[in-house]
């Protein structure tokens, strides 16, 4: 999955000059592989999702391939303790350390044991209320 | 995604692909058995997990139980062994620590955790045990006032004459490590005595008779030098492994000290390090 960022003010549109898009819907467009591939030249986006969630997700990615000691690109919205070799036990539990530190939270053993993906951490943050919408620490 | 279930003693077979990724014992040896059919009685109907993929087990975390009366009052143990999971399951290793953090009033104890284990289990609470082993020289010394009650003190190897003078906790000690390389012997003295369980275990060069329990120190190092000379006839080595937490503030005598590299752990919320010995555990169920 490959994400293209857009900048904020919207679209052009070459036949009737610029477009403004309100900003809260300002999209960054996720391309997923083999689905639905976003038509830059059309500027038809098929998947989008707002720019907060984006800058959520990068945070999180980048934070997991600091501590994993890995090109950003290797993390994706899929990682897990599966798809990385280099996130094992004890990557993992730097991992933990780092988003407590990142997020201001404190995990629960049963948490932080079954944290083991991506979507995993997102869910166990957003229990802690930890969302698009609060910045990290 | 594989199933983490309980393990029961009828299951040894189903779990010993994964423990054969074990060297030490080797996987053939009959020693493996004892971490599911432990002699003495317990309460939980389970020794330990395993995690299955379609009926195959890929990882196991062994789990062994006991009640000890201990200051008094009675505390539940559970000693962690054996955790491993088959290389191509790795992922799934944290489920297995799973029951770990569900453990409720019990005093938890590993003592061989890698430095894996130790990092996870460090972030559900456990402390370090003990880091330094005192190796006592087979060299005699002069006796020193250790603050044992005074007396004429005899050692008894004997394991009949050893039970008639035990109490009940420590008889049912003694009934439960009936091992091969698990010995006991008893300094009796006029006002108390000191039981000593250990076992042989094999270092680097050298093998040791390693003390998992003594029951009075002093006396102990009251009548260290009969008790050396016991100890070897026992186990047929001359060197004697005690841990730090046991013997501190003890006459030592000629010793080697060294720091422990792969360090034992525990979390308890009612006994302190030196109240935890290592009866009822896997170093002397698999004779480590």
């Amino acid at each position: 999955m490959r994400r293209q960022g857009i900048p904020a003010g919207g679209f052009r549109d070459s036949g009737s000059g610029r477009t403004e898009l309100p900003c809260f819907i300002i999209a960054q467009v996720v391309e997923r592989g083999n689905s639905n591939p976003f038509l830059l030249a059309n500027r038809r986006p098929t998947t989008v999702i707002p720019i907060a969630i984006f800058v959520m997700l990068s945070k999180l990615n980048k934070l997991i391939a600091d501590t994993l000691k890995i090109d950003e690109s290797l993390v994706n919205d899929d990682a897990s303790m599966q798809t990385l070799p280099q996130w094992d036990s004890l990557a993992h539990m730097n991992l933990v350390a780092a988003l407590e530190s990142q997020f201001s939270v404190r995990f629960e053993p049963e948490d932080l044991l079954s944290m083991v993906s991506v979507q995993e951490i997102l869910n166990a943050l957003a229990r802690f209320g930890v969302s698009a919408d609060s910045e990290p620490s | 995604m594989s199933e983490l279930i309980p393990v029961t003693e009828a299951m040894f077979e189903e779990i010993c692909p994964v423990l054969a990724r074990f060297n030490t014992p080797p996987p053939d040896s009959p020693l493996w058995k004892n971490l599911l059919t432990q002699p003495w009685p317990v309460e939980e109907d389970h020794r330990g997990y395993a995690l299955m993929d379609k009926g195959k087990a890929v990882g196991f975390i062994g789990m062994i139980f006991a009640r000890r009366e201990i200051g008094g009052r009675i505390e539940k143990f559970c000693n962690i062994s054996s955790i491993v999971t088959l290389e191509e399951h790795r992922h799934e290793s944290m489920a297995l620590m799973m029951p770990v953090a569900g453990l409720k009033d019990y005093t938890i104890t590993n003592f061989t955790p890698t430095p894996a284990v130790t990092a996870v289990f460090n972030r559900l609470g456990f402390e370090e045990l003990d880091d330094t082993m005192h190796i006592l020289l087979p060299t005699p010394g002069w006796p020193k006032d250790t603050g044992a009650p005074k007396g004429r003190y005899r050692i008894v190897t004997h394991p009949t004459k050893i039970a008639e003078r035990l109490r009940d906790e420590d008889r049912e000690i003694v009934d439960h490590h009936q091992f091969q390389n698990c010995w006991q012997i008893l300094i009796d003295g006029p006002e108390d005595y000191c039981l000593v369980v250990f076992n042989r275990t094999k270092g680097r060069k050298y093998s040791f008779s390693f003390v998992h329990h003594m029951s009075n120190p002093a006396i102990f190092f009251a009548c260290l030098n009969r008790v050396k000379l016991a100890m070897a006839l026992k186990s047929k080595t001359p060197f004697i492994m005690v841990m730090d937490r046991h013997v501190k503030g003890q006459p030592l005598g000629r010793t080697r000290t060294s720091t422990i590299k792969h360090k034992a752990i525990f979390k308890s919320s009612t006994l302190k390090r030196e109240q935890i010995d290592s009866l009822y555990s896997e170093l002397i169920l698999l004779n480590l």
